[in-house]
């Protein structure tokens, strides 16, 4: 999408702390009798970065914006969710797909969504729809391991950085917006931005706001 | 857990030190911990029990109607070594009480080198397998995770089978609808308290074979076979034999189906026991059958029932050995409450009672002080009513989060 007349874009890189940037061992006491070997592949992708969800604190004239497309997934594939985070639009149905020859379990005991889809083999899906605000951790019953988050926004206008820790937001009308950086093991960082019409802003992001050296890519 | 500490030894101070010189050290190193954040794992779990016993109660804790109280932390560790290659430990520490009477115990539980194929395949191929070797779970039962109360869905365990930690090396895996482990290890799954303690260390095959026909439903057999007894019995012993010509031989069955918020875990074993001046083998079986069921994403309702021939061998000195069987049966039922993804409370009820095995038997009329004789007598209607809560922390993912 390009830039229109009445809308602006920001993009930039995120950065963040090397705290931030670890990412924990994969171990289980007792393995179970199938355990499967973790995913690779571009979804998968040991850059923490592309964990960090960017996104505009809502407005009356962005909160309007209606949301399309197909409904998000997240998969169950070598006992991981992918993805690890999932930002969506309130009112969003998310399907959660069994690609691994095991059971999974997958359920939330959030106050923002609580849910649990029983167990369910290769090939089958289960759906939720979140219809509140807030941060929704997933997690699986039978790998205490497995473990992933839906972020339910409500608007539109987010972002999640790629390897290289680029993020961009189009076709944001003209205003200014708080812009946050959300990490699950941090304080959400805002900051003030000024979109233009018809121009693109750029704004780095650095997670957490410290005076530490942040994570080099 | 209700079950580990009847084996508890007498406090060793030794044990408890070495405990909280690991502790001290996590929390002492807890900044250089989180940059290595990525090669080292502490997870632990908290237990909080207080069980009511009438007196006939067939658990090991029967305090005589005195309120019991256990706080239990189990501590692991893994460090990643380099890709597939971790070491791990597990350690236990408890405090039980009843009746003003205190008792602390702790152990390592587990500590092992473990070798993993999932870095080499992955994302490739379903076929997995690692090695392990030092103080491992032991192959045998399926049972172990119900250790960790965040895996039972009661608060007392299967008493199918008592299988300690043993030393030694195993292989295990999975391809396809097979899974399969296969072990050396140095001890026998033996309940000391029915059985001659301290087994001696001799290295016994132990393995394991499963099927999966379908996800969710699992079919496995497990085999073990070795010595039980130790040197220190070889003067009781017959002319000529030695206390490793005296074998245990296990058979176990595996049954496990789930679908949908419904769980069933099952095992059945066969066990034969050669007896010092017995001709033949003095055989149990013994099954557990376990169900839970969630119906919401916070509560669960579990039983288990579990039917038990225990074997009663043992070395009376200048009469034959004595070889009888005591057969326990024990429901339990419990509802679980999660408060959230690592905290949970459950309440159980155990019912348990032993079937009459001795007549009018030297061993039954309490001429050695036995005081598992006459089961019907001494346990006629046991139970239990217990309240565990228990929290699972996962030290890392809190070192790893920017404050």
């Amino acid at each position: 999408m390009g830039l229109t007349t009445t809308t602006g874009t920001i993009h930039g890189e995120v950065l963040i702390s090397h705290k931030l940037a670890a990412q924990r061992m994969r171990f289980r006491l007792y393995p179970g009798f199938k355990p499967l070997p973790p995913p690779t592949g571009p979804e998968n992708t040991d850059d923490e970065r592309t964990n960090v969800v960017i996104y505009l604190k809502s407005t009356p004239a962005i909160t309007a914006v209606q949301a399309g497309g197909e409904a998000p997934q997240m998969k169950q594939v070598g006992e991981t969710f992918v993805p690890h985070v999932l930002p969506i639009v309130q009112g969003t149905t998310v399907d959660f797909p069994n690609q691994d020859p095991i059971f999974h379990n997958v359920f939330s005991l959030s106050g923002t969504k609580s849910f649990d889809l029983g167990r369910y083999p290769k090939g089958d899906s289960r759906s939720v729809t979140f219809e509140q605000t807030g941060i929704v951790p997933v997690f699986c019953h039978l790998h205490s391991n497995m473990s992933a988050i839906v972020l339910v926004l409500d608007n539109p206008f987010f972002s999640m950085p790629d390897v290289e820790g680029q993020y961009r937001i189009e076709n944001i009308p003209a205003g200014t917006y708080t812009i946050v950086g959300w990490h699950e093991r941090s304080e959400p960082v805002e900051q003030q931005v000024e979109v233009l019409a018809g121009q693109a802003v750029e704004l780095n992001i650095v997670i957490p706001i410290t005076d530490d050296e942040p994570s080099a890519p | 857990m209700m079950n580990p500490p009847r084996h508890s030894k007498d406090p060793t101070i030794a044990s408890r030190r070495r405990l909280i010189w690991v502790l001290a050290l996590l929390c002492g190193m807890g900044n250089s911990l989180a940059m290595a954040g990525e090669q080292v794992l502490v997870e632990g779990i908290l237990d909080a029990e207080v069980h009511k016993f009438n007196e006939y109660s067939f658990s090991p804790f029967s305090s005589d109607g005195d309120i019991f109280t256990l706080g239990q932390l189990q501590l692991w560790s893994a460090w990643q070594i380099s890709p597939g290659f971790q070491a791990y430990a597990l350690g236990e520490l408890a405090t039980v009480e009843s009746g003003g009477n205190r008792k602390t115990d702790s152990q390592i539980q587990q500590a092992a080198l473990r070798y993993s194929s999932n870095s080499s395949n992955a994302g490739n191929s379903s076929a997995f397998y690692f090695i392990e070797a030092g103080k491992i779970r032991p192959p045998i039962a399926s049972t172990s995770e119900r250790r960790l109360s965040t895996q039972n869905p009661l608060i007392g365990q299967p008493n199918l089978l008592y299988a300690p930690y043993p030393l030694g090396i195993q292989l295990a895996g999975s391809s396809g609808w097979l899974d399969y482990r296969a072990a050396l290890v140095d001890l026998p799954p033996i309940d000391p308290e029915y059985l001659p303690s301290d087994p001696g260390s001799t290295l016994r095959p132990d393995v394991g074979l499963g099927l999966t026909p379908l996800t969710g439903l699992r079919l496995g057999l497990a085999y073990t076979k070795g010595p039980y007894l130790n040197k220190d019995l070889n003067v009781d012993l017959p002319p000529g034999s030695d206390w490793k010509d005296f074998d245990q031989r296990i058979w176990g069955f595996e049954f496990q189906f789930s679908r949908g918020y419904a769980e069933l875990n099952s095992e059945l074993i066969f066990a034969q026991y050669d007896v010092p001046f017995q001709s033949g083998s003095t055989d149990v079986m013994g099954y557990f059958l376990e169900f839970k069921y969630t119906f919401t994403p916070r509560f669960y309702c579990a039983f288990r029932l579990e039917r038990n021939e225990i074997p009663l061998v043992r070395d009376m000195g200048d009469v034959p050995w004595l070889a009888q069987k005591l057969t326990v049966h024990d429901v339990e039922i419990g509802l679980g409450y999660r408060f959230s993804p690592d905290t949970q409370l459950k309440l159980a009820f155990r019912h348990d009672y032993g079937d009459e095995v001795y007549g009018d038997g030297a061993y039954g009329d309490g001429a050695y002080g036995n005081e598992y004789a006459g089961a019907v007598e001494l346990y006629p209607l046991g139970y239990s009513l217990s309240l565990q809560l228990s929290h699972h922390f996962d030290l890392m993912s809190w070192l790893l989060t920017e404050r």
